[in-house]
């Protein structure tokens, strides 16, 4: 059963814990430039969204890869990248709908969620579990149970007084 | 250079050019944050110079933890002579325009002269910029941020920044970081604005460099954890100051409230707060967005309305209305005023008038009547505007009054504490004593007046607080005896340790000892800086650093003319008691006096004139200033030395923590 890393925008409060956590992992220092997640932001509405690949299941950027750098890892379900591999033609970039895809504005290379190898860094430090790492068939359970409790909470519909 | 980026920032506004100093010319002494800055204050800013004049200083500070993986290590401070107590000052502010200036490559920015017109600083990594502000000058902070993020063509872009009040140099004006993490006290803003400085825009692509990763990474999950496992995190990262503040305080009062005053409790607040919200890599996020959606204010969103707020726009001016709070600390963030300095000075004034001494016709016909929204926020646009009697409010309590005259000063004695507002402090002789020896005039940042007798009995079995008592103290009724000033001069020493290491190394003192007993101590905060710089620092080290740079910032107020007896709490502190935890506390003058002594022995500082002693200043490796306190004839040769053999108070009575 393959896990997703899903998250939930309401909890996030912008710390950025994440971002710092994924450069500090993947490079060799604290540097959230180089991070491959980032919290996009709107003040003063106080609106935090992380946003990072989603490893999708019909990948752009891999589809439109010349040299096809980009493949599935079988056990993560993640989309790695290839640097060895990599001509740093950027198209993955610009075809990703989402910005799931950026450069490493220090050494140039195309930077992208790689989930850690299983073992996500931004998952495991999110004070509030607005990321987590979960089984595909709870994400959606997840959801449900929110809306449900939306419903619950409402006692007229429920008992009738 | 790990840790630090090893660059300090020079700004000389006069010629509008721009140097490079090392930071390392101070690290190894003061490390960073205050510290350093202390230290460049006493070396460039001598008597002579006011807060006004051009060459004064204004500094801005970040830490070698600044910007890492530490946790709750975002914070920022200014540091500079203050125009409000005319001697040193600091504020800090938290958010993310720190670790920004980290990972452009500074610790410091030394700001110093007057530019011509008015101008904004632009740093981006290898680019500094001073750029042309006349078209930001008298815009609010938040419409200040937005066009210089347009104009630099990133909304990633930083800023700290003033607004009307800094412009006018109204003495309750502050810098604000992102749209309200504001450096509060002092007036930073003011004298930014006196040298024609808007804002100081950031962007930084370098991040911060390691010795040690791998033991660094280890050490700051170790952080993140213990924060996360406090027993009162729950609570504390739910509800932020205002549920700290006001839970710790009602259950040290023991007092019923009124019907107003349940009106405006934390429960009041909750469904106004839509989310809770995060400085820098802080586990806690204890701040807030907050929106209201109905009423006279509806339609203002913003953040960060904090505990101080709650009491400067409630109790303090006589209203009991959630939404009118959250009014004004959205009009003070825009402003770039301080919450303290506009509702007390409302206060102050509806005390004058009440009291005759000054009429609607000093007053431009506002009656300054408790309750009165309108009122209130009609004064806190004078004020900032300086405008009419505005600008008398402007000056703030001490400078205020003085103009007012006609007896306003002694109105103003009670509200004041060398020079900074402040109230009687009767609930502890901690309280007394910490506030009344903090070196930026009166505060609770400087110590820890509230972590061991309020908030250990508030949040903990009392088996434990008994266990704190004498572990740290030798006595289990240490933390519940607020009204015995015996062991209280150690209890505020050790409570200063963990202040100035907080605000040398730059953490967050809301995760640290500061706050809470069991979160982050000083141990743990040296056993970060070690794989994080590669130098090895203990507890005992940083508790040195913290002496010497309280040393030095004692030293800096005795040339301005600072003596013992502004070490001492409002006169009315001494006039009535106060119930703490069901014990009646009565603080004693004669027994203050003792304890002042004990606290100056501790502190090696001379009993009669409070001034720092040579012996002391050398041990702490400050031969430099204790010549320059001689030359200056404030320190005298003969002044009592300790006798040979004679040690003063050990370091610390604890081992670890």
């Amino acid at each position: 059963m393959q896990k997703v890393l899903i998250v939930d925008p309401e909890k996030c409060t912008g710390c950025g814990i994440c971002e710092s956590a994924c450069a500090f992992s993947h490079t060799t220092s604290c540097n959230p430039v180089r991070a491959r997640i980032k919290v996009v932001k709107w003040e003063p509405e106080g609106v935090d969204i992380p946003i990072f690949c989603q490893q999708c299941e019909k990948p752009v950027c891999a589809d439109v890869c010349p040299v096809s750098a980009i493949r599935r890892d079988e056990k993560t379900g993640a989309l790695l990248h290839n640097y060895d591999i990599c001509i740093g033609c950027k198209m993955c970039m610009i075809a990703c709908p989402i910005g799931g895809i950026s450069i490493d504005s220090i050494d140039g290379r195309i930077i992208k969620c790689d989930l850690c190898d299983g073992d996500p860094r931004c998952a495991k430090l999110c004070p509030t579990k607005a990321i987590e790492y979960m089984r595909a068939d709870s994400v959606g359970m997840v959801k449900k149970r929110k809306g449900a409790e939306m419903l619950r909470n409402v006692k007229t519909l429920l008992t009738g007084n | 250079m790990y840790g630090w980026t090893g660059k300090i920032l020079r700004v000389d506004l006069t010629k509008g050019k721009t140097y490079k100093e090392s930071t390392m010319n101070y690290a190894s002494k003061f490390i960073g944050g205050t510290g350093i800055a202390s230290a460049i204050l006493y070396n460039e800013v001598p008597p002579e110079v006011r807060p006004f004049d051009p060459e004064n200083r204004i500094i801005f500070n970040t830490g070698p933890l600044t910007g890492t993986m530490a946790p709750s290590c975002g914070r920022w401070s200014v540091t500079m002579k203050s125009p409000v107590t005319e001697a040193y000052s600091d504020s800090n502010g938290g958010g993310f325009w720190a670790p920004e200036l980290k990972w452009a490559g500074y610790d410091h920015i030394v700001v110093h002269g007057r530019a011509e017109k008015p101008v904004y600083l632009w740093i981006n990594d290898d680019v500094v910029e001073i750029r042309g502000a006349s078209h930001l000058w008298g815009r609010d902070t938040w419409k200040t941020q937005e066009m210089i993020r347009e104009e630099l063509g990133d909304p990633e872009v930083k800023t700290v920044k003033i607004g009307p009040a800094g412009e006018n140099m109204c003495l309750g004006g502050c810098t604000i970081g992102d749209i309200s993490n504001a450096a509060g006290r002092g007036g930073s803003g003011a004298v930014m604005g006196s040298k024609n400085l808007k804002a100081i825009a950031v962007r930084g692509t370098g991040g911060v460099k390691i010795a040690d990763l791998d033991k660094f990474e280890e050490v700051c999950e170790e952080m993140h954890e213990k924060i996360k496992s406090v027993s009162i995190y729950d609570k504390f990262s739910k509800g932020g100051t205002p549920w700290l503040v006001h839970d710790g305080m009602i259950k040290a009062s023991g007092r019923e409230h009124t019907e107003e005053a349940k009106k405006v409790m934390i429960d009041k607040f909750m469904p106004y707060f839509v989310k809770s919200k995060g400085c820098y890599n802080c586990p806690m996020h204890c701040g807030h967005v907050y929106r209201v959606q109905e009423g006279p204010y509806a339609g203002i969103e913003g953040e960060g309305c904090e505990a101080n707020a709650i009491n400067d726009f409630t109790s303090t001016v006589g209203c009991y209305d959630v939404p009118f709070v959250l009014k004004c600390n959205e009009v003070c963030d825009r402003l770039g005023m301080g919450v303290d300095e506009a509702g007390h000075m409302y206060a102050f004034a509806a005390e004058l008038y009440k009291k005759g001494i000054i009429t609607s016709k000093d007053t431009d016909g506002m009656e300054f009547r408790l309750g009165d929204q309108e009122a209130i926020l009609e004064h806190i646009r004078k004020m900032a505007y300086r405008e009419g009697f505005g600008d008398v409010m402007a000056d703030l309590v001490v400078k205020g009054g003085k103009r007012i005259g006609k007896g306003a000063e002694e109105v103003a004695l009670n509200r004041n504490l060398k020079k900074q507002l402040s109230y009687p402090l009767r609930s502890s002789y901690t309280q007394a004593l910490s506030y009344s020896t903090s070196t930026r005039g009166s505060c609770h940042l400087k110590s820890t007046p509230f972590v061991y007798e309020m908030w250990l009995p508030a949040w903990y079995p009392m088996e434990y607080v008994r266990e704190v008592g004498q572990e740290k103290f030798g006595d289990p009724e240490a933390c519940i005896t607020p009204g015995n000033p015996d062991g209280k001069a150690l209890m505020t020493t050790e409570g200063e340790y963990m202040c100035y290491v907080c605000d040398f190394t730059i953490i967050c003192k809301f995760v640290t000892q500061k706050t809470i007993y069991d979160a982050l101590n000083i141990a743990d905060i040296a056993r970060m800086l070690t794989p994080l710089t590669g130098i090895e620092y203990k507890r005992e080290d940083l508790v040195k650093t913290a002496q010497r740079i309280n040393a030095v910032q004692r030293a800096f107020n005795c040339r301005e003319g600072y003596r013992r007896e502004d070490d001492y709490p409002p006169p009315a502190t001494f006039k009535e008691y106060k119930m703490t935890f069901g014990k009646k506390v009565v603080i004693e003058q004669n027994k203050y006096d003792k304890l002042l002594d004990e606290y100056y022995t501790m502190h090696g500082v001379d009993l009669k004139t409070g001034i720092p002693t040579r012996q002391r200043l050398e041990e702490l490796d400050l031969k430099d200033v204790a010549d320059d306190l001689t030359k200056r004839g404030i320190l005298k040769e003969f002044e009592k030395k300790a006798k040979s053999g004679e040690k003063l108070v050990p370091v610390s009575s604890t081992a670890e923590g």
